[in-house]
């Protein structure tokens, strides 16, 4: 899953951006308003982590801009002034959650999660597709009950098929997903992936679509989440 | 007011002071009536007095007249205490035979005078005496009295008019004290008006309602409060302004430190542990830099003022921050060929100096070059320092002194004080500092010139 940081403080965004990838997010940083705009415009970014006080164009004005071309990702505003005026201005404006500096890292990773599975329309913290489980937290995964190692960006790609179960992701967009700017993937480093996975978890999960991508399948008796 | 008024013993109570000031006043002016009393009681008395003594020897004259003439000389016995005090002899027409007289006079002449009053000491005291020659019947008469008696007289006339003031004084001292106490209230109230307010209560009095004789203090007290509530103010506005400027750093020294404690490999831990002593030394500077300026800008004037060489505070400057340019591989020039001398604050000069080579150190980029140059032009001590960074816009020139003002994009973290502090040492010693385009038309000059 891939986020975008905005802080123009060199080691504060350094530090977010290492927790982030730390805890599996594929993670994008950049340090002024203009940037931000020019990235969210560019990539299909699950979150955003948003600092208030930016150069070039303040986090409120990036903000609103976002919300004004449509664009809803979930936004978790990073605020150093902690007065109430402050928080509900940045809420107002449309971000979903906000936390103030100094915050910790444990809670930023727990609050992108839950506003990333909220975005996607759910509430458990544990994705189930068919006897397939996942826990983003735990970073566990188990199958028919039997628990299954994986390598974090095994880890990551299975997470991001699960999420949007049903629908086919192109090789391309699930790249963009697990791999931030400064990593360069390898040209089959997803079939790399996906065949690891099939090895693990058994060749029927992962179907391929042939000119289009990779889905896990829903069963038919699931609802959709 | 002072300080040892407002605890321990108390300065002297005004109240004490007018109640002793008009007791005073009021004793004196009584006293001086009561001596005009005795001095115009004593000349009334003489005048009654005489007139009794003459009086007096008319009679005796009258009553005298034919019997005396063959009698032996007399004694007249007195008969009342008061009769000491007076005495009368009868002498024959010459004057030179005693014939009557009276217990209290003695055998010689009372006053050598045949005719009128006189003033005589006998047996060392004071007597007045009064002559009368009746020459039909060749005889004179001496009458006279002491004048101790009329002098206790006046004393008692004047005496009596003291007499009042012993009652009346006590009485008239408490009356004072209390109408003082009255006439005071509106201090007592303004008093308390000002020992109720909270630390933070700052209004100004109601001048209006102030008794006119307050004035002045309440005026010196409104402008206090005024004084205080800006320095207060500022204070607070700045507390929070530091408080926000800290917990930038703190986030970022907190987010590394968690993510050393996170990290998989021991080279992701020590990168983000460098990343934490980084920050650490951020959030000092910081720190310094917030103390400095905390204690420079509430100053009115420069508290200790000196002559300080400009060059040498120069060079020190450039020594100091030799390590850092080196890491930088910045060129670093002194141009200071002379000694120049300021009146200032030794200490402060330094900052100044330092402030601004740590600035041009900070944004000009590896390789670049930074010229302290120290000068005199005229009157005026010079102190520029140039670089070839990327400058200063025109635009933003007026706003980097500004306190936490950091020009967007530069990389750099600064603590967005340091010119807030030159600004507010240059104001401190009259100079002026002025920004402008480095050597070449690029990078950024920092101009301060100290006027004579």
């Amino acid at each position: 899953m891939r986020l975008l940081v905005v802080e123009d403080d060199r080691l504060l965004g350094d530090g977010i951006r290492a927790g982030l990838a730390q805890a599996g997010f594929a993670v994008d940083w950049v340090e002024d308003g203009r940037a931000a705009e020019l990235a969210l415009d560019a990539e299909p970014y699950a979150l955003v982590v948003l600092d208030l006080g930016l150069p070039r164009r303040s986090g409120l004005e990036v903000l609103a801009g976002l919300r004004a071309r449509g664009n809803r990702v979930p936004v978790l505003i990073l605020t150093a002034r902690d007065t109430v005026t402050d928080r509900v201005g940045g809420l107002d404006a449309g971000a979903d959650d906000y936390l103030v500096k100094p915050f910790d890292l444990a809670e930023l990773t727990a609050r992108v999660r839950a506003l990333v599975r909220r975005s996607a329309g759910g509430a458990d913290p544990v994705l189930r597709v068919a006897d397939v489980t996942l826990d983003p937290v735990a970073r566990a995964v188990t199958r028919a009950g039997r628990s299954i190692d994986l390598a974090p960006r095994e880890f990551a790609l299975l997470h991001e098929l699960m999420r949007h179960a049903g629908r086919v992701l192109s090789r391309e967009r699930l790249e963009r997903s697990l791999y931030p700017w400064d990593e360069e993937p390898g040209s089959n480093a997803i079939e790399v992936h996906v065949h690891h996975l099939r090895r693990k978890l058994g060749a029927d999960l992962i179907r391929t679509r042939r000119g289009a991508g990779y889905v896990i399948e829903r069963p038919p008796a699931e609802a959709p989440q | 007011m002072n300080a040892a008024g407002a605890r321990g013993t108390p300065g002297p109570s005004l109240r004490g002071r007018l109640v002793a000031l008009l007791l005073a006043v009021t004793t004196v002016a009584w006293g001086a009536a009561a001596l005009w009393s005795y001095y115009d009681a004593q000349h009334e008395i003489g005048e009654m007095m005489d007139a009794q003594l003459a009086q007096s020897a008319q009679i005796l004259l009258a009553q005298a007249g034919h019997e005396i003439d063959d009698m032996p000389v007399t004694e007249i016995a007195a008969v009342h205490k008061y009769e000491r005090r007076v005495a009368f002899q009868i002498w024959d027409g010459a004057g030179s035979r005693l014939l009557l007289r009276s217990e209290s006079a003695p055998q010689k002449r009372l006053s050598p005078r045949d005719e009128g009053f006189a003033d005589r000491a006998l047996d060392d005291q004071a007597w007045r005496v009064y002559s009368r020659r009746d020459t039909e019947r060749d005889l004179l008469v001496q009458v006279a009295e002491r004048r101790v008696a009329r002098d206790e007289l006046a004393a008692a006339v004047a005496f009596h008019l003291l007499h009042p003031m012993l009652v009346a004084l006590p009485l008239l001292a408490l009356l004072i004290w209390l109408a003082i106490g009255r006439g005071l209230a509106p201090l007592d109230r303004l008093a308390h008006e000002v020992g109720v307010r909270a630390p933070d209560q700052l209004a100004p009095l109601d001048a209006a309602a102030a008794p006119r004789e307050t004035q002045p203090l309440v005026s010196a007290l409104n402008a206090l409060f005024a004084r205080v509530r800006a320095t207060l103010d500022r204070e607070r506005r700045f507390t929070a302004d530091a408080a926000h400027e800290l917990r930038t750093p703190l986030a970022a020294v907190k987010t590394q430190a968690q993510v050393a404690q996170g990290a998989h490999t021991p080279a992701e831990r020590d990168r983000a542990l460098a990343q934490v002593v980084a920050g650490v030394d951020r959030a000092t500077r910081l720190v310094e830099q917030l103390l400095t300026l905390a204690r420079i800008d509430p100053q009115e004037r420069l508290p200790a003022v000196a002559d300080v060489e400009l060059a040498a505070a120069a060079l020190a400057a450039v020594s100091e921050l030799g390590a850092r340019a080196a890491t930088k591989q910045i060129t670093m020039r002194l141009d200071a060929p002379k000694p120049v001398t300021v009146r200032g604050d030794a200490t402060m000069i330094e900052v100044l100096v330092r402030n601004l080579v740590d600035n041009a150190l900070r944004y000009t980029q590896d390789g670049g070059a930074v010229t302290v140059r120290v000068a005199r032009d005229g009157a005026t001590a010079v102190l520029a320092v140039a670089d070839d960074g990327p400058g200063i816009p025109a635009a933003e020139r007026g706003r980097v002194f500004e306190r936490f003002y950091r020009i967007a994009g530069t990389g750099e973290s600064g603590s967005g004080l340091g010119l807030s502090i030159v600004r507010r040492i240059v104001e401190l010693h009259h100079a002026v500092v002025a920004l402008d385009d480095g050597p070449g038309g690029h990078g950024l000059t920092v101009e301060v010139r100290f006027v004579r």
